[in-house]
């Protein structure tokens, strides 16, 4: 058998045209997953109560279970008891678990980024006659933004890998294309080493764009 | 003027002033002393709310407050009468030089911008730092960093100026020219000033007034004169003589 490499170039424009639903996926995850965060770690950070005890509950089973079995959970065994659930196309239980999972994360990135805001800042705002919202507005979420931006930029790329499980359900994304090319030609290495390398590819590129977003900050500030 | 009654202030179960009263006139240069914990910090930022009094009345000018009955609207207006410049400076760090003393005018008193940018490039001119004014303010030294502070609390337009412990973080052959610098900026726009420092010796000679704290209640309070020479309050002589042999 060995490595053909004349096959391996066809494989790209082959699964290619799937990066662009595997990046839909992530990015549509993603917004969902900030919206989410942002509402979570303002309850927390305002200590709703009643409320709070839920998303504490959340936060540490999405943190502490695989997020294939919350997959699995919600697409196989949800309609078990509400079959109407069955009837939801699976790429939207596919985002709706990925945002829900990476919510968790974003959340505590979020709240502790504005945790770490010194206290002489909302003082000082204070001092020179600030209202709440004029501090928040102009002191505190522009430093908070700043401390978050590595971590949310981080979600993004654990998204964008992790829309790859979409394939244990069904959902056609870049991995499962792979998967079915390769069990057209019946040829795996060159299909499995062609997605690895656009996976590859891909983060790369959002990791440069991290820490060319990470050294603007820095260079800004001190 | 300045009108203080009463005033109380505690954390939790621990009570730290205990019914302080004085009044300051217009335009007057008060400095705060006493020994660590006595409540100076408190007393200080307890005039512009950032430690909620329990219990006293404050007036301010035109406007009076009572602590045990104050509302949102009144701590706004109260926080507008004066302004403070801090121990660690704490400057905007997201702002630069020139927006940290943009803000105040820009954001809190609705100044057109223009007039705005041009009087907040007199105060960098005042406050020697005209050439720095687009830097960061964790770029700067020290002492620029406290004279931003100083820039920025003369942006707010404020009546009352409030500084806790203004030179303590700075190297000692700063102080001097610190306090100068202040005592030139207050002069000039007849500001009141109510001052906590450890610097005495320098202090007592821009200031007209010394208030004598301890353990939250005021034990004397007079001329510099009266506070070094004239006061026979035993726990004020044994004050100054151990801060003397800090010295
Ligand atoms: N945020 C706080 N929470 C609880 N206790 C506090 C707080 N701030 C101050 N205290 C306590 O209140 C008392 C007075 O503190 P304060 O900071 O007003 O003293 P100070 O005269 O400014 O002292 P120093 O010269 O050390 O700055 C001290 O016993 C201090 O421990
Ligand atoms: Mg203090």
């Amino acid at each position: 058998m060995g490595f053909k490499f004349n096959f391996f170039l066809t494989v790209f424009p082959e699964i290619l045209p799937f990066l662009k639903i595997t990046l839909f996926l992530a990015i549509t995850a993603y917004l969902l997953a900030l919206v989410l965060a942002i509402i979570i770690s303002v309850c927390r950070t305002f200590k709703i109560k009643g409320i709070n005890k839920f998303l504490d509950l959340y936060i540490s089973l999405f943190r502490s279970t695989p997020i294939v079995t919350q997959l699995f959970f919600i697409y196989f065994g949800i309609p078990q008891i509400i079959p109407a659930f069955g009837m939801i196309d699976e790429m939207i239980i596919l985002i709706i678990v990925l945002a829900l999972n990476e919510a968790a994360y974003m959340a505590e990135v979020i709240r502790g980024a504005f945790l770490s805001i010194p206290r002489g800042q909302y003082d000082a705002a204070k001092s020179i006659g600030m209202t709440t919202r004029e501090t928040l507005q102009h002191i505190v979420i522009p430093q908070a933004i700043r401390i978050a931006l590595p971590g949310l930029v981080n979600s993004i790329i654990s998204l964008t890998k992790g829309t790859s499980i979409g394939y244990t359900i069904g959902v056609l994304e870049m991995l499962t294309a792979s998967q079915l090319y390769g069990a057209r030609t019946y040829r795996t290495i060159e299909v499995y080493v062609a997605v690895l390398l656009i996976y590859w590819a891909i983060v790369l590129i959002m990791t440069r764009f991290q820490s060319g977003v990470e050294n603007r900050l820095n260079r800004r500030y001190s | 003027m300045i009108n203080i009654k009463n005033l109380h202030c505690q954390y939790g179960d621990l009570k730290v002033l205990h019914g302080i009263g004085t009044t300051i006139k217009k335009g007057e240069k008060v400095a705060v002393i006493g020994p660590s914990g006595a409540g100076k910090s408190t007393f200080i930022k307890a005039l512009n709310y950032l430690v909620p009094p329990t219990q006293g009345i404050l007036e301010i000018e035109d406007l009076k407050v009572d602590f045990e009955t104050i509302t949102p609207k009144e701590i706004q207006k109260l926080r507008r009468k004066s302004a403070m410049v801090f121990q660690q400076h704490e400057l905007f760090l997201n702002k630069t030089v020139f927006d940290n003393i943009l803000i105040p005018m820009t954001v809190v008193q609705n100044i057109p911008k223009d007039k705005a940018v041009e009087e907040a490039n007199e105060i960098l001119e005042k406050v020697d730092l005209i050439d720095k004014k687009d830097k960061y303010p964790l770029m700067l030294s020290g002492g620029e960093q406290q004279r931003v502070g100083i820039g920025r609390a003369i942006a707010v337009h404020a009546p009352l100026l409030l500084m806790d412990e203004p030179t303590s973080s700075l190297d000692p052959e700063l102080v001097g020219e610190l306090l100068s610098l202040i005592q030139l900026m207050i002069e000039e726009e007849q500001k009141t000033l109510i001052i906590v420092s450890h610097a005495l010796n320098l202090v007592k000679e821009i200031v007209d007034r010394i208030i004598f704290l301890y353990e939250g209640n005021i034990l004397a309070e007079g001329t510099p004169e009266y506070i070094f020479n004239g006061s026979r309050d035993p726990t004020l002589k044994k004050f100054l003589y151990s801060l003397s042999l800090a010295n």
